[in-house]
């Protein structure tokens, strides 16, 4: 470690690390929830369990990010951060915030809230932003405070590469975009309007743009070559185009029913169609730059895991995406479970992206070798939550389609729509447990390379010969292969509208079609995720 | 009209981008590796996208010309459906059910069960049985309860594009879904029938005449439910205030009745609620003039040229970035 002020990412990595696991331990009792409804009622109900699930979720990823821009911000600008100060009362000010809030989350039980200037104080009953105005207020001061620590502390923008621009305009509009979702508007279209400002523009926008430069950063550090840079620089522009624009317009797809106007049906249905092009782009490059470069990766574990972040990107966010977008399908879908699989997918995406970060700076902020058992240890907790998100994602999209067939179709009372989806909730309950024990791994060696001496010798990779999973042979097939399975899916909900559906109460076709679809995304990314990793770890980059 | 529209769209700007890329990118060379291709076009499509989005934000959240009922003009019981949605919020409706199709999904879409049940006493009746139980574990006051059910009589009443699917079914409007209670009636004969006739025809020269339903819809739309009240409780030309003998509740129930003049056979009256088909909306929504044939053109024109520059964009970064 060459800079004093990195360390004080330290504390965020421990929030970011336990923080995860309030979100999994609550994922965990709303799985509950499904056995039995009057489980917890009274003492922890559904929509507070929930509550926790979402803004757990959300403040780690938080963390991470704030703790990933500490770390990096002094190598990218060559000297210590500035006001050190200031940064300990932001790394307070956050904790405040996630201790307020989580206090007074359960104050929803009772519907004891306080409002002032018709805004509420404590909480407010919207999901992703639950927090109360006074946590919200608390929270941009943070922010505000980060953002002049951040500008003092690089070089003057002038110099910025095109990566750099990205991911602190992509960081920066994350918090500015915080804003509008959180205000209390009394009309429900507008109030669920400039939610998903914040909430689509978070991940279809700003998200993606920012680790996007992240992504490209670290390329730049990892292969320090000028020529390295300007191809960065290049897909960086011309994917923030892509997404910006595709995201931008894309948001109507959120507008398709919730009383906006008949235009966001058009503008949305086509938009967030492209929104394909920016990850698919990010695909390809990768291949070409993985291709090009040909280097050995020391930290295998936070490759991974960006490994994850792309290929859950292309099939989680964009390509799941395609399938419920259109408007003959989001009609079906919307406000069933198949959104869950993309949601869940997505947030992967996410996740994964923020565990690399993480990864990537343990071992500087503790001055510790990566030795085997990091390397072991990252790799199995990458390979059981992708493996274990899949399934559990999976079940909720099947799960998703018997709803839309029995509540919307058949008009059942809940208790029946209920039964018939839970019948999916092993699949969730399995997944689940598989992503915990990859937790288990991810948290086991952070806390091992913070607490205890590693002395281990480096991780040795073993000669293997360049099998078809071994490399990236055969890839480019498979990406176009994901997209024909994500339009079979579209096709699958479509078919919701034939006659033999809608009049002879015969779902066979859409169970049919969609469950080849889902089952078949799930494999094509699993094989993808085994193909890419192994070929990075034995560097068979060929194509 | 909105599969042409947006297949057509869908399939001209592919065609344009495919086009634009034959004749253009095909016969530009490699790019250097210190240059960025198409970089002003890239930043304007990212300009031009952002300002589309401020400029039909207005029209998005119902400043200009609302297409939504407003949350201060739905009633039930003298309360406002903006009053029931803050209840709403303290106890976090939406973690459990969702709301025009957002939220958790551990129980029902709330526009689906507003539809289904339709009337206010039904609505309120399920908040009432659920209320307490396991399901929904806590205690709503009979003020809540009143407010949630204005709330959701708001939700029902939304233009959501015919969503949620849901079977069609035949509801037939009672006399409550208008006229709310007998309260109203009796209020009106006590106050009202002197100059406006028991029967809505109007006594005194100058008044307006109930029984005529383009009045009724000309007045509606300039001022709305809650002009209408204000009239009632402060007065106009020879009409005297009542804000001292009505609550605007009161008077809001009152000028309902009222309406019940105009022949617009509110009682008996059969509609369908539900159904397949959200390409309806378009025919219906026509109406509004951000929704209308001629704005349509335009978003057609925005959408193709946007899109092409998109597609086109992606392709030359494939063929040449
Ligand atoms: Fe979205």
């Amino acid at each position: 470690m060459v800079y004093r002020t990195q360390k004080l990412a330290t504390p965020l990595v421990v929030v970011a690390v336990l923080l995860f696991l309030v979100q999994l331990i609550f994922g965990g009792i709303l799985a509950l929830y499904y056995i039995s409804p009057n489980i917890l009622s009274g003492t922890l109900n559904f929509n507070l369990a929930r509550a926790y699930h979402l803004n757990a979720l959300l403040f780690w990823l938080f963390s991470a990010t704030f703790a990933a821009v500490i770390y990096v911000l002094p190598v990218l600008s060559g000297r210590e951060i500035a006001y050190p100060g200031i940064l300990k009362i932001i790394v307070l000010l956050l904790l405040v915030v996630v201790v307020g809030g989580f206090l007074s989350l359960p104050l929803m039980q009772e519907g004891r809230n306080a409002w002032a200037l018709g805004q509420p104080l404590l909480y407010e009953g919207k999901e992703y932003v639950e927090l109360g105005r006074l946590w919200d207020a608390i929270l941009v001061f943070a922010f505000i405070l980060f953002a002049l620590v951040v500008l003092k502390t690089l070089p003057p923008m002038k110099e910025w590469p095109l990566a750099l621009w990205a991911l602190v305009f992509g960081a920066a509009i994350t918090f500015v975009l915080y804003i509008p979702g959180n205000i209390f508007f009394k009309h429900v279209p507008t109030s669920e309007y400039f939610r998903w400002w914040t909430v689509h523009y978070w991940v279809e926008g700003a998200l993606e743009v920012a680790y996007a430069g992240a992504f490209g950063l670290l390329l730049m550090v990892l292969i320090p070559r000028e020529e390295v840079k300007r191809v960065v620089d290049k897909y960086i522009f011309y994917d923030v185009v892509l997404a910006a624009t595709s995201g931008i317009l894309g948001q109507g797809h959120h507008y398709f029913w919730i009383g906006t106007p008949t235009f966001w049906i058009m503008i949305g249905g086509i938009f967030s169609a492209l929104e394909i092009l920016p990850l698919t782009l990010m695909a390809f490059e990768a291949l070409r730059i993985a291709k090009k470069s040909n280097i050995k990766f020391e930290n295998l574990p936070s490759m991974y895991f960006m490994v994850g972040i792309l290929l859950f990107g292309l099939v989680g966010v964009a390509l799941q995406g395609l399938v419920i977008t259109w408007p003959w399908t989001n009609w079906w879908e919307h406000g069933t479970w198949v959104t869950m699989l993309h949601a869940h997918e997505c947030m992967m995406a996410f996740s994964m992206g923020a565990i690399s970060l993480i990864l990537f700076a343990v071992p500087g902020l503790t001055g510790k070798p990566i030795d085997r058992t990091f390397t072991i240890w990252g790799k199995r907790a990458f390979y059981l939550m992708a493996t274990g998100q899949i399934i559990l994602a999976t079940s909720f999209g099947l799960a998703g389609i018997s709803q839309i067939f029995n509540y919307w179709i058949k008009g059942e009372p809940w208790s029946t729509v209920w039964s018939t989806r839970s019948l999916f909730m092993p699949g969730v309950v399995v997944g689940g447990a598989i992503v915990f024990l990859g937790y288990l791994y991810y948290a086991s060696t952070i806390f091992r390379h913070l607490l205890f001496p590693v002395r281990e010798e480096p991780y040795r990779v073993e000669k293997a010969p360049p099998t078809y999973m071994n490399t990236l042979r055969g890839l480019p097939l498979l990406i176009v292969l994901s997209i024909v399975f994500s339009l079979i899916g579209a096709a699958g909900i479509w078919s919701f509208f034939s006659e033999q559906v809608l009049v002879g109460r015969n779902p066979v076709v859409p169970y049919v079609t969609t469950a080849i679809s889902f089952i078949g995304l799930a494999i094509l990314l699993e094989l993808m995720i085994i193909k890419f990793t192994r070929a990075l770890e034995h560097q068979y980059y060929e194509i | 009209m909105y599969l042409k529209l947006f297949v057509s769209a869908m399939a001209i700007s592919f065609l344009i981008a495919i086009i634009a890329f034959v004749i253009i990118a095909r016969r530009k060379e490699e790019a250097k590796p210190e240059e960025i291709p198409h970089k002003k076009l890239g930043k304007m499509l990212i300009i031009m996208s952002i300002a589309f989005v401020l400029v039909v934000t207005p029209l998005s959240v119902d400043v200009a010309e609302p297409r939504n009922p407003q949350p201060d003009e739905v009633f039930y019981k003298g309360y406002t459906a903006a009053e029931g949605f803050r209840v709403a919020i303290d106890y976090n409706c939406m973690g459990c059910h969702t709301i025009v199709g957002n939220g958790a999904y551990y129980a029902p879409d709330l526009v689906y069960v507003a539809r289904t049940a339709w009337y206010p006493e039904t609505i309120r009746g399920l908040l009432e049985a659920f209320a307490g139980t396991d399901y929904m574990p806590f205690n709503l006051t009979d003020e809540e309860l009143d407010k949630l059910t204005a709330w959701m009589i708001y939700l029902r009443d939304l233009n959501t594009n015919k969503w949620p699917p849901m079977p069609p079914k035949e509801v037939v409007l009672s006399e409550k879904t208008f006229k709310e209670t007998s309260e109203a009636k009796t209020l009106y004969d006590k106050y009202c029938s002197a100059c406006h006739g028991v029967d809505g025809s109007g006594v005194v020269p100058g008044t307006p005449n109930f029984r005529d339903v383009n009045w009724w819809e000309s007045r509606l739309n300039e001022v709305g439910w809650s002009g209408l009240v204000d009239v009632v409780l402060s007065g106009k030309n020879a009409m005297p205030a009542f804000s001292d003998k009505l609550t605007p509740e009161q008077a809001r129930s009152i000028l309902e009745y009222a309406y019940g003049f105009s022949g617009v056979e509110v009682a008996g009256a059969k509609i369908i609620v539900g159904g397949y088909s959200f390409e309806e909306s378009f025919q219906e929504n026509l109406e509004r003039w951000y929704e209308s044939e001629a704005a349509w053109i335009v978003y057609w024109l925005f959408t193709v040229i946007m899109s092409s520059l998109l597609i086109y964009v992606f392709f030359y970064w494939y063929a040449r970035g």
